[in-house]
């Protein structure tokens, strides 16, 4: 199982969770292979030219299958939509809107009146150019009619301290990256940008909820499990069966880690 | 606990996300880093 990610991330946790119910499944190893670099476009482009066999396979986000085509398109080696498919989807994640403790902002609502009525002065920052987090600011201001401006970080540490310094007026992030300041009382959520409530942050309401304009706003992260797209659906729907019974399994870890809030799994 | 999506479900969402994504990056300007 090939990640275009460094260990210990979250796509690589999410690989060796599921590689982990997979081995006893099909009563083989299953090795989980980092191979960074690109924006995971090598670790998705060795999978795509892999053999159809389901033993080489490839787990993404969003960005190397269903992103990096429209940003990339010249540099890439594979077409993702014809040269992957999808085994299964393990994960969906909302992204969570932060702003400083400090910010006169409670709600989605006040979030987009306080973005309108500071147009050209605000920011949001996100963990780098063409992720699902700045394309989640960016609906959100093609959608409210809003103008707040993108400044990416080099990943999303860097990203939300920098709202909390007050460098930036918000973030667009992962749950994960925002909660110690969170906890800690340096930033608050204000929205998600998921169409339900996350379970985790149930007072917290949808950027859906935040205005009339708004109400078909959604923007999601999700990671998915991907082989050759030759490989034979009698496969695909064997690797499908294994990964579904891994994601049902209460008692599992890869059942309460990946699936959070996910819709999908 | 909803039901794992079969991969021709999976398929659609996949490429339904790529059009939306896509859209986004269009009507954004969004520019690769060099």
């Amino acid at each position: 199982m090939i990640v275009g990610y460094p260990a210990g991330g979250g796509v690589d946790l999410v690989a060796r969770l599921v590689g982990e119910p997979m081995k006893a499944a099909l009563g083989q190893s299953v090795i989980v292979e980092n191979r960074t670099g690109a924006s995971a476009m090598i670790a998705a482009g060795t999978v795509a030219k892999a053999p159809p066999d389901g033993v080489t396979l490839l787990m993404a986000a969003s960005g190397e299958v269903a992103i990096n085509q429209h940003l990339y398109k010249d540099k890439m080696s594979y077409d993702p939509l014809r040269e992957l498919v999808p085994v299964a989807l393990v994960g969906i994640v909302p992204c969570v809107v932060v702003v400083a403790a400090n910010t006169p902002v409670r709600t989605a609502a006040e979030l987009i009146a306080y973005a309108r009525a500071n147009r050209g002065k605000l920011s949001f920052s996100s963990s780098g150019i063409g992720n699902p987090q700045q394309l989640a600011g960016e609906l959100m201001n093609s959608m409210a009619g809003t103008n707040v401006l993108h400044v990416p970080y080099r990943g999303s540490a860097p990203a939300v301290t920098d709202v909390a310094t007050g460098a930036v007026t918000m973030s667009f992030s992962s749950l994960a990256a925002a909660l110690p300041l969170m906890q800690d009382g340096r930033l608050r959520a204000v929205a998600v940008t998921s169409r339900e409530r996350m379970p985790q942050l149930p007072d917290v309401a949808p950027l859906a909820e935040a205005a009339p304009e708004l109400k078909d706003y959604e923007l999601l992260n999700w990671f998915g499990l991907f082989a050759p797209a030759t490989t034979p659906e009698s496969v695909i729907a064997r690797l499908n069966e294994i990964v579904g019974i891994a994601l049902r399994d209460r008692r599992s870890p890869t059942s309460s880690r990946c699936r959070g809030s996910c819709r999908a799994s | 606990m909803p039901r794992i999506l079969t991969p021709s479900e999976a398929r659609a969402f996949v490429a339904s996300e790529a059009e939306k994504f896509g859209k986004i990056v269009a009507q954004a300007n969004i520019k690769a880093e060099n």
